[in-house]
């Protein structure tokens, strides 16, 4: 079962990919100047509509279209833990944001490497924080580019392997292009498109499926019915209860040390935009991730028998039933099919723009013995974008068929390590540099140990929880300790 | 002031877990068994109660003004 398109919607679909390049050279055109601070984080100047929407497009990938509504598939209700580690991003915020935001302005941070420099003084930490920092998003980068060639897989009536490259490749190749032309400018503007077009989609996506596949009162009557999915309604046992509280913290926390997201917060013109804008963001997991849910438990009401990576195709499954009920229908799923292209590039463009930031200010200036002009690093940073892009395709190619959650799982592992470095070391000066560092490595280790030997979940909880926990010890504990003896 | 946020921070995520319903399915409002629809209450009200808390404005917001 494939979803299909015909030549007049592959028409809109090119416009509207045209568009964004379109945006890209608008954005370059409007560039003040040639500087750091320009290009990856467009002055500053972001007012709360175009924040909203870059957050909200570059919070909510493909992994939530794809990824939750496969999970929702194989779990049922359960998945909707989904809307709390999104609701709890927003409430993390609430933890460093502000303070954040303040020192950002006074000291004209770039990267989040900049606030470990200045609140830590010590090179390697900031180094090394920046690398995890690099990974996590590049394993984020690579699930986007495995989710525009599932896209194009659907897209294409050729071969899935051959469609898949060359959606990869293309779509990756248009981000490319308009992330060098215009920077965060092109980046946070094309995300409004994207988020204004995502929220649409998902509107029309959950009208669509409930006039043609019933109510979700009839869809979980369906699965109770069956006692082969009978769990997917049920409520959750002790480990998934375990698996609930441990993902909104991991999740919670680590979502907001999301690089990209710490920049959107140095972006802001004013901390009312700022304020405003997660206003409105603490409300959106129940249009995105809500919905996303509701599009598993429908999927796993009307079509049985899907596992694994097969799984995370149950949109897809769902959006070609509807396309051949009507043309109505078929051009709403046009629509939809737009929105799945938006989240998965408005994610993708900032977590290039963010890596390609972080590796040309944090790792390139550094090792420079001799001091380059905010110019030309601005001109290396375009040529690291194009050869990182190379690099995450190549892996993306690589790595077809792995489902989407496991990926995500990962990143925030190694992410929610900086947890101390950010939101306790922002408000407590008492933070020892030593310590932190100790404790981010510690906690880095012992993470990745479990994951590496097979427990990436031990007892419900995520390996980076038990990581943070002995990280949180000897980072405040050490701190602490230290200060006792210097007094 | 910040300690009662961060209590009901932690009643609602507390009450957002389903941990306190088990058992049979003998109610499904909207389409969500009890348990589910509780979870999804409990998210709302997360959600107003971080709209709410920032409505405040942040140190040092008033001078940048």
């Amino acid at each position: 079962m494939s979803f299909q398109l015909d030549s007049g919607a592959h028409l809109v679909i090119a416009l509207y990919l045209g568009a964004l390049v379109v945006v890209g050279l608008w954005a370059r055109r409007s560039q003040k100047e040639r500087s750091l601070k320009d290009f990856y984080l467009a002055g500053k100047g972001f007012g709360p509509l175009v924040l909203v929407l870059t957050l909200y497009a570059t919070q909510y990938s493909g992994n939530t279209l794809f990824g939750f509504s496969g999970k929702a598939y194989r779990t049922g209700f359960s998945w909707l833990m989904s809307v709390h580690f999104m609701t709890a991003i927003i409430v993390a915020y609430l933890l460093f944001a502000p303070a954040l935001y303040k020192l950002s302005k006074r000291h004209a941070f770039i990267t989040p490497a900049d606030f470990l420099d200045h609140r830590y003084r010590s090179k390697s930490f900031s180094f090394l924080a920046s690398l995890i920092m690099i990974i996590c998003l590049s394993n984020y980068l690579i699930a986007q580019l495995m989710a525009m060639g599932k896209v194009a897989e659907d897209l294409l009536q050729i071969d899935p392997a051959t469609a898949y490259a060359m959606g990869v490749a293309t779509f990756a190749l248009i981000v490319v292009i308009y992330e060098t032309l215009g920077g965060m400018r092109a980046v946070a503007w094309t995300d409004a498109i994207q988020g204004f077009v995502l929220m649409t989609g998902f509107l029309i996506l959950i009208c669509v499926i409930f006039v043609e596949f019933g109510s979700l009162s009839e869809g979980t009557l369906q699965l109770l019915q069956d006692p082969a999915s009978r769990h997917k309604v049920e409520a959750p046992g002790g480990s998934t209860l375990a698996s609930w509280v441990s993902y909104i913290l991991l999740v919670g926390l680590g979502g907001a040390l999301y690089p990209q997201a710490i920049q959107r917060i140095y972006s802001a013109e004013s901390g009312l935009s700022l304020r405003r804008s997660f206003q409105i963001m603490a409300f959106l997991p129940l249009l995105t991730a809500l919905i996303a849910v509701m599009v598993g438990v429908v999927g796993a009401a009307h079509f049985s028998g899907l596992s694994g990576a097969e799984s995370d195709r149950i949109l897809i499954m769902i959006m070609t039933v509807i396309q051949e009920n009507s043309t109505l229908g078929y051009w709403l799923m046009v629509v939809l099919f737009a929105a799945i292209l938006a989240a998965v590039m408005s994610t993708a463009d900032s977590a290039l723009l963010s890596i390609s930031s972080m590796i040309t200010k944090d790792i390139y200036a550094r090792v420079q013995t001799r001091h380059t002009s905010d110019a030309r690093l601005t001109y290396i940073g375009k040529w690291i974008s194009w050869l990182l892009m190379l690099i995450m395709v190549m892996l993306a190619l690589q790595l077809r068929g792995t489902t989407l959650v496991k990926m995500l799982d990962r990143k925030f592992d190694l992410l929610v390590q900086l947890v101390p470095a950010f939101m306790i070391g922002i408000h407590w000066r008492g933070l020892k540099t030593r310590a932190v560092f100790a404790g981010f490595l510690a906690g880095l280790l012992l993470s990745l140990t479990l994951a590496i030997c097979g427990y990436g979940k031990l007892w419900g909880f995520h390996a980076g929880l038990y990581g943070l926990a002995l990280n949180l010890l000897i980072s405040v504990g050490g701190s602490w300790s230290s200060s006792k003896i210097e007094r | 002031m910040k300690s009662m946020i961060v209590l009901l921070y932690l009643i609602f995520f507390a009450f957002s877990i389903p941990w306190f319903i088990q058992g049979e399915i003998d109610l499904i409002i909207f389409g969500f068994p009890l348990w589910a629809f509780c979870a999804l209450c409990g998210s709302v009200l997360i959600s107003v109660l971080t709209a709410a808390v920032l409505s405040r404005p942040w140190p040092g917001e008033q001078e940048e003004q």
